[in-house]
């Protein structure tokens, strides 16, 4: 640095005289560096808080709704015929507009059979197997992004099928296989209510 | 700032370079190090807020899992309950496809194993289902049956414990009247009996509904009163025949309670037993708890029992405002409710049910009245059940034999239910049906006649239940009832 230099910018100059302090002390370079620094990383760490936790609640709410709908689906059976109770699929609102999809499985015994990979069985039920309770299993699943605001629910992919995945995956496995927001699974039982 | 000229900084050949915009003299004083410091306190106050909104976030995730999982819970445990009701209809030992009656194997696959085991008592059972098998209770010792079933999900659990009882056949209790007789009724009054009559011996004057084939109502009522009988009469002398007794007589006071945690039965082999509250404080005594003695049992006072069997080999007496619900009563001789007891019970007596002085019992009671069927001591010449001195009867009222007798005594007495007997006498009002051999009015059974007597079919609440063991046992066609339902 020529000696120049110094006479051009003072400061510059009283900094690098080392620790001769006077009025003119200020922020050095160094400081300000290190503060940016600072700032930039801890802003970083912030905003990433702030988001995780935004999305945190944003999930909450969703899984929450998602409890509520599968509830009401199963009550909602309460008072119906076994006869007719069937699998369903359909969409209910979430949370800020989100559409939800919940998906209504009837297992009867046969199909309970049928779905335990573990359990081999005769196809043939005894009349009195099938007249154990109706298992209901109700799923409820967040609205693959880009299916659009009210999609016709008849065109709607079972979550349950094969070749699902759900593109807005927050609860994604990490194996590209997208988990249900809620899952309730009751045996309706079969007695007069009053 | 950095527009500011006095901020600019001077380029080599004098003149200031907009832009370079840093000012690098620092004019004030004593600020050597402060832009460290105001960051981090910026810093500090922004993790404080977000630590804030994250704290805030994270509690709003618990209460939805706990929710959920509690949900989940619930519904394992109304499954198992959904379940258990499924084998109590088709997986009984009467079903030749479960075989006989077996004890659980609790190391078989039920649903692989050759042998399916049908019900016992209390059996565990494995759910065709994703879900957890619930803990299944059932309690077959009561008119009702109790189901407690408990589910566990993740760190949730929940008991829910359901009573049931199973629809009233409208083929056996449609009709105010049901008379089994031999001799033709008398005529009435119109404003005595609402509802349709109908009548095994036609009798003039008196239209009557057809008689059901081969219907008996000695029959009817002959299996669950007798079954409900030799239970608890097996129950009493088994205990009682076995060691570690206690010795004389059982006194219990709200100072010194029976301690039914400690042992849920207690059984006196040669004493009477006395509960007795002699202050005006409620004494709360609650169970699961038996006691059962050879002599006579006594319960007195401002006292409230709950979910408790009294089995006695004499009488078993209730005076003075005692409460309660779920009180099971045994007594090979007599049981007396009187002084304004209010009781939701079943009782099973030997020999009469007496109620009296403005006592009640609640809608879901079943009183039996059996007859002496004691095999050391001979056949009474009446087994009765009397409801006297403005006395209110909820549920069934079955005096079961060929001396059975209902007495309703005055026009205060009021029974809401039904009524079962071999003969009933009438002078007070019974809301619901009357199944009788024989309707007395007087002291002879001479004549077949209602006397004072009132009959208000219509007036019977429409959640009546009927206990399960009553009536032909075709636990298929069952429609089950539910009358409680607890959740714990």
């Amino acid at each position: 640095m020529s000696p120049g230099a110094c006479e051009r910018w003072p400061g510059l100059r009283l900094r690098l005289r080392g620790r001769n302090r006077d009025r003119q002390s200020g922020f050095t370079i160094l400081e300000i560096a290190v503060s940016l620094t600072v700032l930039s990383a801890g802003s970083a760490v912030l905003w990433y808080g702030l988001r995780s936790s935004a999305q945190l609640e944003k999930l909450n709410r969703l899984h929450h709704a998602a409890v509520m709908l599968a509830r009401s689906d199963l009550e909602s059976l309460r008072s119906v015929p076994k006869r007719d109770i069937h699998d369903t699929l359909y969409l209910a609102s979430g949370v800020s507009g989100e559409m939800l999809l919940v998906s209504r499985r009837v297992m009867d015994s046969a199909r309970i059979v049928n779905t335990s990979a573990e359990v081999v069985l005769d196809d043939k039920l005894t009349p009195k197997a099938t007249r154990q309770p109706l298992e209901v299993r109700v799923k409820v699943w967040r609205l693959p992004a880009g299916t659009g605001a009210v999609p016709d629910a008849s065109a709607l992919q079972d979550p349950e099928g094969d070749g699902y995945t759900d593109p807005g995956a927050d609860d994604d496995d990490g194996e590209g296989k997208a988990h249900a927001l809620a899952v309730l699974i009751v045996k309706l039982p079969e007695y007069i209510w009053y | 700032m950095i527009n500011d000229p006095s901020t600019r900084i001077p380029a080599a050949d004098g003149t200031s370079k907009a832009g370079a915009g840093i000012r690098l003299t620092g004019d004030l004083t004593g600020e050597n190090g402060a832009a460290l410091l105001t960051v981090l306190s910026v810093l500090t106050v922004l993790a404080i807020g977000i630590s804030i909104l994250v704290a805030r976030v994270r509690a709003g995730i618990k209460p939805w899992a706990r929710e959920w999982e509690t949900t989940q819970a619930l519904y394992t445990a109304e499954s198992g309950i959904a379940y258990q009701l499924y084998l109590e209809r088709f997986s009984d030992s009467a079903e030749p496809a479960f075989g006989k009656a077996a004890a659980p194997d609790t190391g078989a696959d039920p649903l692989t194993s050759s042998a399916f085991p049908a019900p016992a008592d209390t059996f565990a059972f494995r759910m065709d289902s994703t879900q957890p098998t619930p803990e299944t209770r059932v309690d077959r010792t009561r008119a009702f049956l109790d189901i407690t079933s408990k589910g566990i999900y993740r760190n949730a659990e929940v008991t829910v414990t359901a009573r049931f009882g199973k629809a009233l056949d409208p083929d056996i209790f449609g009709p105010a009247l049901t008379l089994d007789n031999s001799a033709p009724l008398e005529p009435f009054p119109n404003d005595r009996v609402f509802g349709p009559i109908r009548l095994k011996t036609p009798s003039p004057g008196l239209p009557s509904a057809a008689w059901r084939e081969g219907f008996s109502v000695a029959a009817y009522t002959a299996e669950f009163t007798d079954k409900k009988y030799y239970a608890s009469e097996a129950a009493l002398q088994k205990k009682l025949g076995e060691t570690g007794g206690i010795t004389g007589n059982g006194t219990y006071t709200p100072d010194d309670p029976p301690d039914f945690q400690k042992s849920e039965n207690l059984f006196f082999p040669l004493g009477s037993v006395e509960l007795s509250n002699p202050d005006d404080r409620l004494w709360v005594i609650k169970g699961p708890g038996r006691i059962y003695c050879e002599g006579e049992i006594r319960v007195k006072g401002l006292i409230r029992l709950e979910n408790i069997q009294l089995l006695s080999g004499k009488d078993v007496t209730f005076e003075d405002s005692v409460a309660g619900d779920g009180i099971s009563v045994f007594a090979r001789g007599s049981v007396y409710v009187h002084g304004r007891c209010n009781l939701g019970m079943e009782a099973v007596a030997g020999k009469d049910i007496l109620l009296k002085d403005k006592s009640q019992t609640a809608p879901g009671s079943v009183l039996l009245s059996v007859g002496n069927k004691h095999a050391g001591k001979p056949g009474d010449s009446v087994n009765a059940i009397r409801v006297v001195n403005e006395a209110v009867a909820r549920g069934f009222l079955i005096a079961a034999g060929t001396n059975g007798r209902v007495v309703v005594g005055t026009k205060q007495n009021v029974v809401e239910g039904v009524v079962m007997a071999s003969a009933v006498w009438l002078s007070g009002e019974v809301r619901g049906p009357v199944l009788a051999h024989q309707l007395l009015c007087e002291g002879t059974n001479a004549r077949n006649c209602l006397g004072d007597g009132k009959i208000d079919r219509g007036a019977l609440p429409v959640n009546f239940v009927q206990p399960l063991q009553l009536g032909p046992q075709d636990r298929r066609v069952y429609v089950f009832k539910l009358m409680e339902w607890k959740r714990t």
